[in-house]
């Protein structure tokens, strides 16, 4: 979804500072329907626009913009809901400066730690010092829409529940780089390929060492030793595995006591009886977990056997012989 | 009336020597601290007397390194000998900028001014006498003489062989460098065969083909009676088989054992040489073969995947004159090309994770300590915690042992030997070097034949030697501690004493 936000932000940019406006409006239409955040993209368009309008040309101005609106509008009640979900609650921390540290680190070098990150870094940052910044001001569009979405995010998300998240922000990428790699001195090349062969090597580390649970393994585990009369649950921690359970063909709903899970857990891609609220009523039961076998408790058993998967845990719990004190 | 001499060198140039020699001043007064150059003297130490290389002490170079050990005779010497032949490789240097850059002053002076630095301070340990720093004399030395020679000479070939040569007898990937002017030289002669080849070549480089084939004749030839020579020595010693197995073929295993994929490096070396080649007329001949030089010395210094900056020494020069090209006018490919090469140079520091030394605080200490603001041990110190200790253990072995009585230490410090001028019992001076090349079985042999006086167990090493241990418990007690390190003496020594 995300690289589709970007890809459709990118290509409604495109569109726009080529004046197709086919072209901008079917882009900035799917970009919309990809994901609410492209919306800053369009402001920040808007607000180009806004500074060449005269009064003549106001309704060809406003054109494709109520195009848009109108083929967005089935989606308005969508928006508004999880509008309001998320003002409800959700899982992001109020952003600060590291945050957008974190960000910046996060698009240039990547998330996972590799030695190379650091030949990157030199490159961006010579690249950075590099350029002729002489004529910034000819460059005041891809400088908005770099930054501005960023600390629009920044504050809205320091009035309400946070919406600042890297990937939500990814679309801001292509002009960064724009910035980076443009007006470039006679060293600057060096630097573009350092990044480019770094890159490629991080690249290739990643794909080809996937940071993946072996959920195979527990799986099949399960499968040989799992009788009838046990029970199979998935704990409710940091993190849930109901969505790899059900791909590699084990029943094991979320035990969540409290009620219900909130709704950025993936509740929209839930049915029923994938939640459980009571515990099966089983004189062993199977607990597929990621968190520290110590910290994990159900009420009435007690932890009797634990296998370890790498980060993953299958724990098996017995059946006390008082049953749960709350009953 | 008194005319003035002229002075033949330019007063820049002057400067910068004097530049190299004031950074590499403090390089002689150093203690014993770097294993490598202990190793180096020990061997030397026993060149000196008498021993032959390889076959009764062991290391993994090619000879003229400890022959060039044993002439200094110890650390102080050493170095100044490797002080001056630095200033020797610069000047070098200079005369070989003047043939790439003709009549372009700037780029002359950028090139040599950044060698002379970049070669002398310690981010490349250009003050510490390892291999490359000698051999990239040979190697310019070689380069110079192909390309200028005033003309078509086989003796002009020759020479150039037998420079090539002497570098490879410092270190084997100087290989490289030869190869690099071999494939050079190749596509010159192919070029020139065309018509209308107008790029400018170099006067000594032949046009028809049997003068090509006595050029090669006589590169080849130069390039290898000195390895004969070093061949038919040990031979005369007996040690022909132990010297090609530690000088030549023992370093394929031995430089890919950290790992990395020579394969896929060859590969890209091949392909980077392959593009160079093929876009040549859009480069000029003196980038072009610098290039290629590139290539080839960083392959060199990149062969065994370890993170050692002096191996960077010997893709120094070609880097320097990189560098001096972004100066110039450039073409686009010849831009592209640079830009590249500079690129795959920074990223093969962050690949293989080149060890960084501070390029200043050395010259801190030093002044500190030339000021008496840090004493002996302070300033010692600051080379590693073991120094003292190891200057200590040689004190010992210098007051407690004989001048030609053999000693033995479990551990990875060559400096007691080089300090107290003791040779080790058995071929190895490290342990990691009887780990690495098996040589347990031997070690305790020697140790069971010649029983020497102390052993000294540094206690830091955890390769298990239970051969060693077993001659410990029976036939040595503890004599004395110094800073951990344990001193065993020979029970009959030490009732005698």
């Amino acid at each position: 979804m995300y690289s589709l936000l970007l890809l459709t932000t990118t290509l409604s940019m495109y569109f726009y500072l080529r004046k197709n406006q086919l072209g901008y409006i079917f882009s900035t239409i799917a970009a919309l329907y990809t994901h609410h955040f492209s919306i800053f993209v369009i402001f920040v368009q808007f607000l180009w626009s806004l500074r060449e309008v005269k009064k003549e040309t106001f309704f060809s101005f406003l054109k494709p913009y109520f195009i848009i609106g109108l083929a967005y509008l089935p989606w308005l009640y969508p928006l508004y809901y999880q509008t309001s979900l998320v003002s409800s609650g959700f899982w992001l921390g109020k952003p600060n400066l590291k945050t957008i540290g974190d960000l910046f680190s996060n698009f240039f070098l990547g998330a996972s730690i590799h030695p190379l990150q650091l030949a990157v870094l030199l490159a961006f940052v010579f690249l950075f010092l590099l350029r002729s910044w002489g004529e910034w001001k000819k460059e005041k569009l891809i400088l908005a829409w770099a930054f501005i979405p960023i600390v629009l995010t920044f504050f809205i998300s320091q009035l309400k529940s946070s919406i600042f998240y890297d990937r939500y922000l990814l679309f801001c990428l292509p002009p960064q780089v724009l910035l980076l790699v443009s007006r470039r001195r006679a060293a600057s090349l060096t630097f573009i390929f350092l990044a480019i062969f770094s890159l490629i090597i991080i690249d290739w580390h990643y794909f080809t060492h996937p940071i993946k649970r072996p959920f195979k393994e527990l799986a099949t585990y399960v499968k040989q030793n799992k009788k009838p009369d046990f029970g199979l649950i998935n704990y409710n921690g940091k993190a849930h595995h109901l969505f790899e359970s059900k791909y590699y063909g084990l029943s094991a709903p979320i035990y969540v006591p409290q009620g219900s899970l909130p709704f950025y857990a993936g509740t929209a891609l839930m049915d029923k009886k994938d939640i459980l609220n009571i515990l099966p009523d089983k004189e062993k039961i199977m607990v597929i977990s990621s968190e520290d076998p110590e910290k994990t408790y159900l009420c009435g058993y007690s932890l009797e056997q634990k296998v370890k998967f790498d980060s993953l845990y299958l724990l098996w719990f017995k059946k006390e012989k008082f049953g749960c004190p709350c009953g | 009336m008194v005319q003035k001499r002229k002075i033949w060198l330019p007063l820049w140039l002057i400067l910068g020597l004097g530049l190299a020699f004031l950074l590499r001043l403090p390089s002689l007064f150093e203690p014993y601290s770097y294993g490598d150059e202990c190793i180096y003297l020990t061997l030397g130490q026993a060149a000196r007397q008498g021993l032959t290389l390889y076959g009764q002490i062991h290391d993994n170079k090619p000879p003229l390194l400890y022959l060039l050990a044993a002439l200094s005779g110890n650390l102080f010497w050493f170095r100044t000998i490797l002080l001056f032949w630095g200033l020797a490789t610069i000047f070098l240097f200079y005369k070989l900028a003047q043939i790439f850059f003709p009549k372009k002053e700037k780029l002359i002076k950028i090139s040599t001014l950044s060698f002379a630095f970049f070669s002398s301070i310690p981010l490349f340990e250009g003050g510490v006498a390892n291999a490359e720093v000698f051999l990239i004399l040979f190697t310019i030395a070689g380069i110079l003489r192909i390309f200028c020679g005033k003309k078509q000479s086989k003796w002009v070939f020759f020479s150039a062989g037998i420079f090539f040569s002497l570098a490879m007898l410092f270190k084997v990937p100087a290989v490289f460098d030869f190869v690099a002017a071999l494939v050079f030289i190749t596509i010159l002669f192919w070029d020139t065969k065309k018509k209308n080849y107008k790029l400018p070549r170099p006067p000594c480089f032949a046009t028809r083909s049997g003068q090509v084939i006595t050029n090669y004749f006589f590169l080849a030839l130069g390039f290898i009676l000195p390895i004969l020579a070093s061949l038919a020595y040990f031979w005369s010693q007996g040690a022909l088989n132990q010297y090609l197995t530690a000088a030549f073929f023992q370093n394929l295993p031995y430089l890919s054992s950290w790992g990395g994929s020579p394969r896929l490096r060859f590969g890209f070396l091949v392909l980077f040489v392959g593009l160079a080649l093929w876009k040549r007329k859009e480069i000029g001949n003196s980038l072009l073969f610098i290039l290629i030089w590139f290539a080839f010395s960083l392959f060199g210094a990149t062969l065994s995947g370890r993170p050692y900056p002096h191996y960077l020494v010997q893709s120094l020069p070609s880097l320097c004159f990189l560098l001096a090209f972004f100066f110039s006018k450039l073409k686009p490919k010849e831009h592209l090309f640079l830009s590249v090469s500079l690129a795959i140079f920074l990223l093969t520091l962050f690949y293989f994770r080149f060890w960084v030394y501070s390029p200043f605080s050395p010259y801190k200490n030093f002044l500190l300590f030339a000021t008496k603001r840090y004493s002996q041990e302070k300033y010692f110190a600051s080379f590693g915690q073991k120094v003292e200790r190891d200057y200590q253990l040689a004190q010992f072995l210098t007051l407690h042992t004989q001048k030609n009585e053999k000693v033995f230490i479990w551990g990875d410090s060559p400096c007691i030997y080089a300090l107290s001028r003791r040779l080790p019992v058995g071929r190895y001076t490290v342990a990691y070097h009887i780990a690495d090349f098996d040589g347990f079985e031997e070690t305790a042999s020697a140790l069971e034949k010649e029983k020497p006086g102390f052993i000294i167990d540094l206690q830091d090493e955890t390769k298990p030697f239970p051969e060693l241990r077993e001659i410990l418990a029976k036939n040595y007690s503890l004599f004395k501690t110094i800073d951990g390190a344990k001193i065993l003496v020979l029970y009959y020594i030490y009732g005698g004493r």
